[in-house]
């Protein structure tokens, strides 16, 4: 069982979470005051009175805006390992295995993501001119 | 790490036979293309797990381009569900059925 | 890839992916035309994307491969040998053809012509890479930007929901299939540890499996079955085949004939790089060999019946592509039995990517120029003699070609790829082709028969040919010929 070791903090970790939520409803059922009231009773709309119905048909539109997020949120992740590896220095340039020197890796990675950004950037403005981005 | 490695490859495969039933069982075009979305998802979490066991990094960068394209899929694919839901009002799988022997 | 082995981009990289380059320009170059112009730039498209296609040949011809066994690029994601260096040829010819005869139909089925353009040549540039991958990664993620290309120009059209509905079976079939193909290359992975091809042969054919799946083959074996049924897809295999009809159908005619084609050749070529790998693969299990086989057989008669009894053109071709697929995996089984045979398969297979691109490509270019009458029930070519003899010798001689009547490229492809197997000794399957190949005259002919013997419709007048077309038209019976009379052109 040694390898079930790392898993203890985890396994504390929900314990305690949910002791945390089982202890504090208990409590409150227990030892709080019970008035009912209909206000008590209705869905909770971060203090709004609800209104409609809960089975609403989100509008079409919502999708294009949606989709849009989605394609443009992702470049990130190719920003984020760009980033990290961009200076250059994890690699050993002194070693002397490496045709290159640290300028040039620096110089070619601004370039690449020069090229990555600029195709980028065409297809927003594809987007913008097609009037992707207005609501009506 | 052992137990980790085997009990995400189980995982993966879960997923992946999910995705792969669900989508024969789906009649929604959304339920159809989330299934899609889980098989991708499924492929992604096996490449990492093996890429951590087998200390290669290959393994990562094809998880950053399976998350990009389940995204490119998604943009297409719910245009696609925009465009069939103007034409027909619905995008129910079972309602396209024009096409046929 | 160890430290020292790291390189930046080097100019003979790059001069090997300069086609590729060219039509990503061009393309991003037609989109923002299209943006950005009024009235008077719409016609320039065509032009741009002609222009485009032209210089990416041109360029693809002088620089790039010469003629040595083999050379790699950008660290061996990419090889490019002589099947690759025909294919991009035939993929790029088969692009500027479709170009040559859609401008009339895009303008009559109200097509958005920036996005069509941009994305045919998007089309080609993912065809292109992806006949050149040498990589796992980089073979998923050009078939994925093909894919994606093919399913917005499926649907592309407005307010046609039959274009909407082949979009929708093409787009959820064809992500099915990307997912299982993924989910073989992980099985590969993970029990090779490499993700290059050039990596993964030299496992393989060492015997010990270095990845952490690596104890147990079955892992590989299953990775390969996967990748089989993922490309049965995209190459249209049976029983992977029931989406092609439908797709073809409802898809505007020029995407249907790129899909047919274009991306069937790129498919070919990219799959024959994994089958290297299996053949490297000293105890590739007997089973692939005969979930291969079942899949050739299934395919050339689910074809070939599927075929006899269509009213509709483009289903008709969708099935015969069908059994060609078929046709195309007969010299890879032969490889299987005896392996000594690659070198003349790896030939017969290149030259059918040619024959097969000619034929069928010439056979969907004259459905376009018919336009809406073109792509409807074979009744509507009766008598097309007599309305355009252009438009019906050229339909004729596609489908002749098809049919593999002698000194045409289809009759000297299947004798290339049949004879592959007589080698092998696969006697039966050889025998099975040849019969199938006879009886498909059949459905060939009927065709054939009805716009030569048969009265047109009464109502029907004479149709004029644009210039464009006309040319096109002509440069494709030129090949159906010229390659069938001189085959070493090609290989």
């Amino acid at each position: 069982m040694e390898h079930l070791i790392p898993y203890i903090a985890i396994g504390m970790i929900l314990v305690f979470a949910a002791g945390f939520a089982v202890v504090n409803s208990l409590l409150g059922t227990l030892i709080g005051p019970t008035k009912d009231n209909p206000a008590k009773r209705l869905a909770y709309e971060s203090g709004m009175v609800p209104t409609g119905e809960a089975n609403v048909r989100i509008p079409i539109k919502f999708y294009m805006v949606g989709l849009l997020f989605l394609i443009f949120d992702i470049e990130t992740i190719f920003l984020l390992a760009w980033a990290v590896v961009f200076k250059g220095n994890q690699i050993d340039f002194a070693s002397g295995n490496v045709g290159f020197t640290q300028t040039q890796f620096q110089h070619y990675g601004f370039f690449a993501m020069a090229v990555f950004i600029g195709v980028l950037m065409l297809a927003e403005i594809y987007a913008w001119k097609k009037g992707g981005f207005e609501w009506s | 790490m052992e137990l980790l490695f085997q009990g995400n490859l189980v995982l993966s495969a879960i997923i992946f036979a999910i995705g792969a039933f669900g989508f024969l069982w789906k009649r929604n075009a959304i339920g159809i293309f989330l299934c899609i979305e889980l098989m991708l998802n499924a492929c992604a979490l096996a490449f990492l797990t093996l890429s951590q066991a087998m200390g290669r990094p290959e393994g990562v960068a094809v998880f950053i381009f399976i998350i990009s394209v389940a995204a490119a899929e998604a943009g297409i694919g719910l245009a696609l569900f925009i465009k069939i839901f103007n034409e027909k009002e619905t995008i129910d799988a079972d309602s396209l059925s024009m096409l046929r022997d | 890839m160890e430290p020292n082995s790291i390189t930046l981009i080097n100019s003979h990289d790059l001069a090997l992916v300069a086609p590729a380059i060219v039509l990503g320009v061009s393309a991003l170059i037609v989109l923002l035309v299209d943006l950005f112009s009024m009235k008077l730039g719409r016609s320039v498209l065509p032009l741009l994307t002609l222009g485009g296609l032209g210089l990416a040949l041109i360029v693809h011809v002088t620089t790039g491969y010469r003629g040595a066994e083999f050379e790699i690029a950008f660290d061996g994601c990419l090889r490019f040998d002589r099947m690759t260096y025909i294919a991009q040829i035939v993929i790029l010819s088969l692009t500027l053809f479709l170009t040559l005869v859609s401008p009339l139909y895009l303008i009559r089925r109200r097509i958005p012509r920036g996005e069509y353009y941009v994305l045919i040549m998007f089309a080609a540039l993912a065809m292109m890479v992806l006949s050149a991958s040498n990589e796992l990664l980089t073979l998923f993620i050009n078939l994925e930007l093909l894919s994606f290309c093919l399913y917005i120009l499926t649907g592309i059209e407005q307010g046609n929901l039959r274009s909407t509905e082949a979009a929708f079976k093409y787009f959820t079939i064809g992500s099915y299939a990307a997912a299982f193909l993924l989910f073989g290359m992980t099985m590969v992975y993970g029990a090779t540890g490499a993700t290059h091809f050039d990596e993964i042969r030299v496992i393989l054919a060492s015997g010990s499996l270095g990845g952490a799946l690596g104890g147990n083959s079955l892992f590989l074996a299953g990775g390969f079955a996967l990748m089989l049924v993922g490309f049965g897809f995209k190459l249209t295999l049976a029983p992977f085949h029931m989406y092609a009809p439908d797709v073809y159908a409802g898809a505007p005619t020029p995407v249907a004939g790129l899909i047919a084609t274009g991306s069937k050749v790129a498919a070919v070529t990219a799959f024959f790089a994994i089958f290297e790998l299996m053949i490297a693969w000293g105890d590739l299990p007997a089973g692939v060999y005969y979930a291969l086989y079942g899949v050739v057989v299934l395919s050339i008669i689910f074809g070939n019946l599927g075929a006899l009894v269509q009213p509709n053109i483009k289903r008709l071709l969708a099935y015969s592509g069908v059994s060609h697929s078929g046709y195309f995996m007969i010299p890879l089984l032969a490889v299987m039995t005896s392996p000594e045979l690659m070198d003349k398969a790896e030939l017969a297979v290149t030259y059918y990517l040619l024959a097969y691109g000619v034929m069928t490509v010439l056979a969907f270019g004259v459905a376009t120029t018919l336009g809406p009458e073109g792509e409807r029930d074979i009744d509507r070519y009766a008598g097309l003699a007599r309305r355009s003899p252009v438009l019906a010798a050229a339909m004729a001689l596609a489908l002749l070609s098809m049919t593999g009547v002698p000194i045409t490229v289809g009759f000297v492809g299947k004798f290339r790829l049949f004879a592959v197997a007589v080698d092998a000794g696969l006697y039966p399957l050889a025998i099975f082709a040849l019969l199938a190949s006879v009886a498909s005259a059949y459905y060939y002919l009927r065709v054939v028969v009805k716009m030569y013997m048969e009265e047109p419709p009464a109502e029907a007048e004479p149709i004029p040919l644009e210039g464009s077309n006309a040319l096109a038209l002509l440069a494709g019976v030129v090949c159906i010929f010229l390659f069938a009379v001189l085959p070493a052109l090609v290989v």
